[in-house]
């Protein structure tokens, strides 16, 4: 199960019960992709306690960590031993407009690696050259541009914050960590009427019915004033 | 893992990681065209990378693209299909080869495969959970699929049928004749067919190259893939499609957004290129196949090893056994005293361990030396040393 209150994440609760039940393989999201929130430090050690004591794999899917601040995020992985029992999986170089070349990354223990390696021989060989070729540019690329890029999502978000909390009051926004998203928690008329805003200011969203919840919208923030604009136009129609 | 008999795809890489260690090395094994991407497709690659970076992929691949792809199907292959609705993008061939899997294959279902054949679709019907029936092909009729044989092996439990034409590793055609006997077969008994066209535009001599999508009772059971690799020199690339009728392809492109999301937008407009641009650049390559095909056929002449008559692709399945020598062993030797790779039988079936594929993907003054050298292990070999 997952907790409202604390955008969505799984609660600890539920992970240890998942575990005393026998399961062992986990998908965890830190940030939760739909909400942006991640798992704070508490959190964190308490998972890797659990998964210790049980022995349990974890896939950690960070894709959305790099729009964090890094003193913030908590990787599980970097508890003492874990790195053996987790895989790491995330997007390349986000930020460096090489998005829509899918280039993304997995990272995981040695024992685990060639059979990894073995599955994405079998489903696709390899990945396009020259979009490993841009990945090696890219990477370059955001070391120069990523903390500004990172400081303009959060002033972005926080002036998104400040248009929508009068409209759909704070409760509704979820208080999530990550920069480069907002989520809303909507009622079925306010989110119908939000995504025919967004669509029309052109803005990327989205619908939490593909996530496994209704009630939930994820605004894109971006680098310029577009999501601001959007969310202005959001307001001034409703 | 070292106590472990290899697997098929196993042993083709642990040759290839061994023959890198040469720096004079000949590769006669791999399925990689040598010749570079044609340069038209290339800049429209940079064309892309300039305008189109930030363009919305679809699972299911740009439309542009996805007209291009059902021009070229109804052209080259007789094939026609909605844009909208019938094509779906990949990811390369591999890609294509795995959805078309599992889009059609469940835990237990039965795969009806005319060996020898490619090892990957045995890899990712392992992962389906599903099972192989194979069928035997022989080189006394080139590697001909006899529906007969097909038809004996169906059981209850058979789901789908793998035809491949022209066959990698046999080089086998299958004439229409037989095509048509094929779709009666899964007609009667409610099989789908898996047809791996990527071949199609490389036959020899007077063999014609048949759709199965384009016969009558063909399409509307048949997922057609084919890729940009071979014809265009596009390896690396990786884009491939899945053709087939709409029911099932709503299938393929739920697994392809499960499984890999889109597929690059710059290698989409390349191929929108490809696809559209001149062609001559295809033309261009298959004459120079159709040489270096006369070189290897002359080349084991020589060595006195038997074949297939390759009527497809750009390889041959040559016949070791007068050599006494397991393929693995055999090929295993030729990259050790010789420093040139040609594939094991063995990495494509278990029971064709007297056989190696060569393939004729390197300029002719490479593709010579190799086999000359080549001849002088043979030669070796035959006289006890």
């Amino acid at each position: 199960p997952v907790d409202s209150t604390n955008g969505l994440l799984p609660t600890l609760a539920g992970v240890k019960t998942a575990l005393e039940a026998g399961h062992k393989l986990f998908y965890l999201e830190s940030p939760v992709r739909l909400t942006g929130q991640a798992f704070n430090e508490s959190e964190v050690s308490a998972l890797a306690s659990l998964f210790k004591e049980h022995d349990a794999t974890v896939i950690w899917d960070q894709g959305m960590s790099p729009w964090m601040d890094q003193a913030a995020y908590f990787p599980l992985a970097s508890h003492p031993d874990m790195n053996k029992q987790v895989t790491l999986i995330g997007e390349a170089w986000p930020g460096s407009g090489i998005e829509h070349m899918f280039l993304g990354y997995i990272a995981s223990s040695p024992a685990w690696m060639p059979q990894m390696t073995k599955q994405k021989q079998i489903m696709a060989i390899c990945t396009s050259t020259a979009s490993q070729y841009a990945g090696l540019a890219a990477a370059n690329l955001y070391t120069e541009q990523h903390t500004e890029q990172l400081e303009r999502l959060a002033q972005t978000k926080k002036a998104v914050i400040d248009l929508l909390s009068p409209a759909y009051g704070t409760t509704a926004i979820f208080n999530n960590s990550t920069a480069s998203v907002l989520a809303l928690s909507l009622s079925e008329d306010e989110k119908s009427k939000c995504i025919s805003r967004l669509q029309s200011a052109g803005i990327g969203y989205a619908d939490g019915k593909d996530f496994g919840d209704d009630s939930i919208i994820r605004i894109a923030m971006t680098f310029d004033d577009v999501a601001i604009t959007a969310c202005q136009q959001l307001v001034e129609g409703l | 893992m070292s106590q472990k008999k290899k697997s098929g795809t196993e042993l083709l890489y642990s040759l290839i990681a061994e023959i890198r260690k040469y720096d004079d090395s000949i590769i006669l094994g791999r399925g990689d065209p040598d010749f570079d991407t044609p340069a038209h497709i290339v800049e429209a690659a940079h064309q892309a990378m300039q305008n189109n970076l930030q363009d919305y992929a679809p699972p299911e691949g740009i439309l542009a693209l996805r007209e291009a792809i059902a021009q070229r199907v109804q052209t080259v292959n007789g094939i026609s299909v909605d844009p909208e609705t019938e094509v779906v993008v990949t990811n390369g061939g591999q890609e294509a080869i795995f959805l078309m899997v599992l889009a059609t294959i469940g835990s237990g279902d039965e795969m009806i495969v005319p060996e020898p054949n490619y090892n990957t679709y045995s890899d990712a019907l392992a992962f389906a959970g599903g099972v192989s029936v194979t069928v035997d092909t022989f080189p006394e009729n080139a590697f001909e699929v006899d529906p007969k044989r097909i038809e004996a092996a169906v059981t209850d439990k058979s789901k789908v049928l793998l035809l491949v034409s022209p066959n990698n590793p046999t080089a086998g055609i299958i004439n229409a004749d037989n095509a048509k006997a094929l779709i009666k077969v899964a007609q009667d008994h409610d099989l789908i067919i898996l047809a791996d066209d990527i071949y199609d535009l490389f036959v020899y001599d007077d063999y014609k190259h048949v759709s199965f999508a384009s016969l009558p009772g063909g399409k509307e059971r048949t997922l057609t893939l084919n890729a940009l690799s071979k014809a265009y020199s596009m390896t690396g690339w990786r884009l491939g499609w899945v053709i087939g009728p709409a029911d099932l392809m709503q299938r393929v492109k739920q697994l392809k957004a499960a499984v890999t999301g889109g597929t690059s937008i710059v290698t989409q407009h390349a191929a929108v290129a490809a696809l559209t641009g001149p062609q001559e650049p295809v033309e261009a390559m298959h004459a120079a196949y159709k040489r270096r095909r006369r070189l290897v056929l002359d080349a084991l002449d020589e060595m006195g090893l038997g074949y297939g008559v390759p009527q497809g692709g750009q390889f041959v399945f040559a016949d070791i056994s007068s050599t006494g020598m397991d393929s693995a062993d055999l090929a295993r030797r030729i990259v050790e005293e010789q420093h040139v790779l040609a594939y094991p039988g063995s990495a494509f079936s278990p029971d064709r361990k007297q056989y190696l594929r060569m393939t004729f993907l390197q300029p002719e003054e490479k593709l010579q030396e190799g086999l000359r050298r080549m001849k002088l292990t043979l030669a070796n070999i035959a006289a006890g040393r």
